[in-house]
């Protein structure tokens, strides 16, 4: 297991240097001038002396393979350049706001499972219940329903109109509230339709009746057994549901104005800024390769007979 | 689990909390102040350099008034301008000087390219100190915009001595914001807010408000529901809110509508050297094809001002006597039928070419887009095919810049640039409205026009010239004006009052406010 992990962990090193060279070769294929977006931005019509300037400050003025090769150089040592809009170090900002991102993140994180987890096994126990049956709405209306709608009639429910809950901001432990529950609505009411498909599809698994015909008590079967093999298809959902988390953010962290990384790199993405850009991909590049051994190793914890590396 | 438990709230409160009172006014604004170097662009926003920095000068549409000089004079030749600094402090106590300019034009004629978009960098010829407050400035050919280019956000605002890095080159940063407007930088939070407090040292009328937060706020809704929900007392500057929300929060008991004067003319470039617009009646079939009423009433929501030539004839010299083309559907037909543009189903042609025009407009601009649809239906009206075509913004600019374009969206830059500045641009390659007037025969004359307006001292001789080329535009039918646009701001009555409007767009008079329970 640890030679595999360790393989699994070196391996980072050939993936990120291609992701590397794919994401700085592709933002440079588009037709757009950096140094015009710089300059538009900055409310200046893009004179060629102006643009010729700022290109050169931007570094953008070299052979591609040369700014690749100075990138690189700075990227092995976290220097990821200076964000062209803020002239401010790009990992050290994206450093800055991740930690909101995550929090938000995590907390959603914990709402779904919260939520999902003890819905789907309720379902999938009380089956063609009138329980079941608001589950199943639950799960329906939840997919359907999109984050960013979802975030304003929160909004407009608990700020505008109640006026019980902070629209926006960090503002103690209430302003966390509607982020957290806008960003996991989607994540929960899948997971919930999930745990419940698979739990029933392990109720219904012979080595249960088994079970059952021996005499071993049905709380024993329900936790020891069907629980516990239910969650593996509950644990990998929980793994790409992290990413799309990640990915949700960016509404909420607009929506309710938190100084989160989502927001930061869109308006990254707008304003065309090259190092932020980079940087960010090497870094989710990682942490998904992270997540994805964890879940790995968890599977293995889960159901012993998965072997790895064999 | 307690202990599980107690963590969990730690690590939800690990937030900050700012506590607000009376002495601080909320407002909110798209991203961080930046570093408010006075000198350089992007990130540092316009409205916090001219909240931190004094220019020399201040503009205002009856002329220009004392500033950081308290008078100055120009030469008969019109190449010397002799400033008198006032007794002024900046932020940090120390006294504003003449050596205090010097060190300031320096630092922004060293990096001369970075402002090449300003044409005073180019006439400044040298500056120097001649005492303790006086501080001459000489050109190399005379300018009459000199003053109104001085006044402007950036680069020519003044920072404090003690602000510079010893390098003493402000494109490379700056040591600390210190200037000697009515507010310095007390706190900024990355994404969060900026925080200004009362400049006590201020020359002018001091502040009623000790402190300015201004919230980070990207999304215009999260701005609207903040104002609604009291969270911010004001909403102000370019693209804070839509029209729709002022005209509904117009209506609302506890906010204050304010309107500005007209700032800008939104306009439509008309490409004389392409394709079909290249054909003089086709350009002016478009003039009268196009109903503004209904784009002002239906788009606009009567939030803006009909417009009928490219600078308002409010602006000094810019009352050209122009008679504007009127919407008349038939004699837009009548015009292109005797151009020989015949009808053949729904669009015409001519020599097998059918009537076709490219109109770019920037994708995300949800006003752009909507008129460019009514603009689309209206010249159908008269067998004209209009593609609309929707550009992401830098693309868009970029179009704009090399001429790739038959119509394109356009906006004059608003005072104090309307009109001599915006005018001098026209001669710049780079610019819309330079391509849209390529195809011209008269574009080198025009050029010539606005080299001699812009360095002559009679104001005779400028309105002539100002009326021949803006007679030219129209007879030549380069521009489809629409609108004049308005500054726009909502205030809440029970927080704020004596909001005033400033000069420029950029120009927040935050320092007038007072608290309204005061």
């Amino acid at each position: 297991m640890i030679k595999y992990i360790v393989k699994r962990l070196l391996l980072i090193i050939p993936v990120m240097l291609a992701v590397s060279f794919i994401v700085f070769t592709v933002l440079r294929l588009g037709p757009v001038d950096p140094a015009q977006a710089y300059l538009l931005n900055s409310r200046i019509p893009p004179t060629a002396e102006a643009l010729s300037v700022t290109r050169a400050e931007l570094g953008l003025d070299k052979p591609f393979f040369t700014q690749y090769a100075l990138w690189l150089k700075g990227a092995v040592q976290l220097d990821f350049g200076v964000s062209y809009m803020t002239k401010r170090d790009a990992f050290g900002d994206l450093m800055y706001y991740f930690p909101t991102t995550l929090k938000v993140t995590f907390l959603a994180m914990i709402v779904v499972i919260i939520v999902s987890i003890p819905l789907g096994i309720l379902g999938a126990v009380k089956k063609d219940s009138l329980a079941d049956k608001l589950i199943k709405f639950f799960s329906f209306i939840g997919v359907s329903t999109p984050s960013f709608w979802f975030g304003f009639l929160l909004i407009y429910i608990f700020a505008l109109k109640l006026n019980i809950l902070p629209p926006f901001g960090l503002e103690g432990i209430s302003s966390w509230i509607m982020p957290i529950l806008t960003l996991g609505l989607m994540s929960s009411a899948i997971n919930t339709r999930i745990t419940r498909t698979s739990f029933l599809e392990h109720i219904n698994n012979r080595s249960v009746w088994y079970l059952k015909v021996n005499g071993v008590h049905k709380n024993t079967i329900m936790g020891k057994y069907v629980l516990k093999n239910s969650m593996l298809p509950v644990i990998t959902s929980l793994g790409m549901h992290f990413g799309e988390l990640i990915g949700g953010a960016v509404v909420v962290e607009v929506l309710f104005a938190l100084p989160g990384v989502g927001r930061y790199v869109v308006s990254s993405i707008t304003n065309h800024d090259y190092p932020v850009i980079q940087c960010f991909m090497i870094l989710m590049t990682g942490v998904f390769i992270i997540v994805n051994l964890i879940i790995d190793i968890i599977y293995v914890y889960l159901n012993p007979k998965i072997k790895y590396g064999a | 689990m307690k202990k599980f438990i107690i963590i969990f709230f730690i690590f939800l409160l690990s937030t900050t909390v700012y506590a607000q009172d009376d002495s601080t006014l909320t407002i909110a604004w798209p991203v961080n102040a930046g570093p408010v170097n006075p000198h350089l662009y992007n990130p540092n926003q316009m409205y916090a350099q001219t909240m931190v920095y004094d220019s020399l000068v201040r503009y205002t549409p009856d002329g220009m008034e004392a500033a950081l000089a308290e008078s100055w004079h120009i030469s008969d030749d019109g190449l010397t301008y002799t400033f008198k600094l006032r007794n002024a402090k900046f932020s940090d106590g120390s006294p504003v000087t003449a050596e205090a300019v010097v060190m300031n034009f320096n630092a922004v004629m060293q990096n001369k390219a970075r402002h090449s978009w300003i044409a005073l960098v180019s006439m400044i010829e040298s500056f120097s100190a001649k005492d303790d407050k006086t501080f001459i400035l000489k050109l190399s050919k005379p300018y009459n915009l000199t003053l109104k280019e001085l006044s402007v956000a950036r680069p020519f605002r003044i920072l404090a001595p003690n602000g510079f890095l010893d390098n003493k080159d402000t494109s490379k940063g700056i040591k600390a914001p210190i200037g000697s407007g009515p507010w310095k930088l007390k706190e900024t939070k990355l994404g969060e807010y900026d925080i200004f407090e009362r400049n006590e040292y201020y020359w002018g009328q001091k502040p009623k408000y000790k402190y300015v937060k201004v919230l980070v706020l990207p999304d215009a809704n999260s701005r609207i529901i903040a104002l609604e929900t009291g969270k911010i007392d004001m909403l102000l500057g370019e693209g804070s809110f839509t029209i729709e929300n002022f005209v509904r929060l117009s209506k609302n008991k506890d906010i204050a509508a304010y309107k500005s004067e007209p700032r800008v003319t939104n306009m439509i470039a008309l490409n004389t050297a392409r394709n079909n617009t290249k054909d003089v009646n086709v350009r002016k079939a478009v003039m009268m094809a196009v109903n503004k009423d209904n784009i002002i009433k239906y788009i606009l929501l009567n939030q803006e001002i009909k417009a009928e030539q490219i600078f308002n004839p409010e602006l000094e010299y810019c009352n050209a006597g122009i008679i504007p083309y009127e919407y008349n559907i038939n004699k837009a037909n009548e015009i292109l039928e005797n151009a020989g543009w015949k009808k053949k189903g729904l669009y015409r042609e001519k020599d097998g070419i059918i009537l076709s025009i490219d109109m770019h407009y920037i994708g995300i601009d949800p006003k752009q887009k909507a008129i460019a649809e009514i603009i689309q239906a209206d010249l159908m009206q008269a067998g004209i095919k209009l593609n609309l075509v929707a550009e992401e913004s830098t693309i868009f600019y970029s179009l704009q810049a090399n001429g790739s374009f038959d119509m394109i969206f356009n906006k004059t830059w608003g005072p104090p640039f309307d009109p001599g500045t915006f005018a001098g641009s026209m001669r710049k390659p780079s610019h819309a409205d330079y391509q849209a007037q390529s195809g011209l025969k008269e574009k080198a004359h025009i050029d010539n026009i606005i080299s001699e307006l812009i360095i002559s001292d009679n104001n005779t001789f400028i309105a002539d010239k100002y009326k021949e080329m803006l007679n030219i535009f129209h007879n030549e039918a380069v521009y489809l004006p629409i609108s004049y646009e308005l500054d726009l701001a909502l205030v809440r009555k029970d927080k704020v009052k004596n909001f005033q409007f400033g000069n420029m767009v950029t120009e927040f008079m935050l320092h007038t406010l007072e608290p309204y329970n005061d």
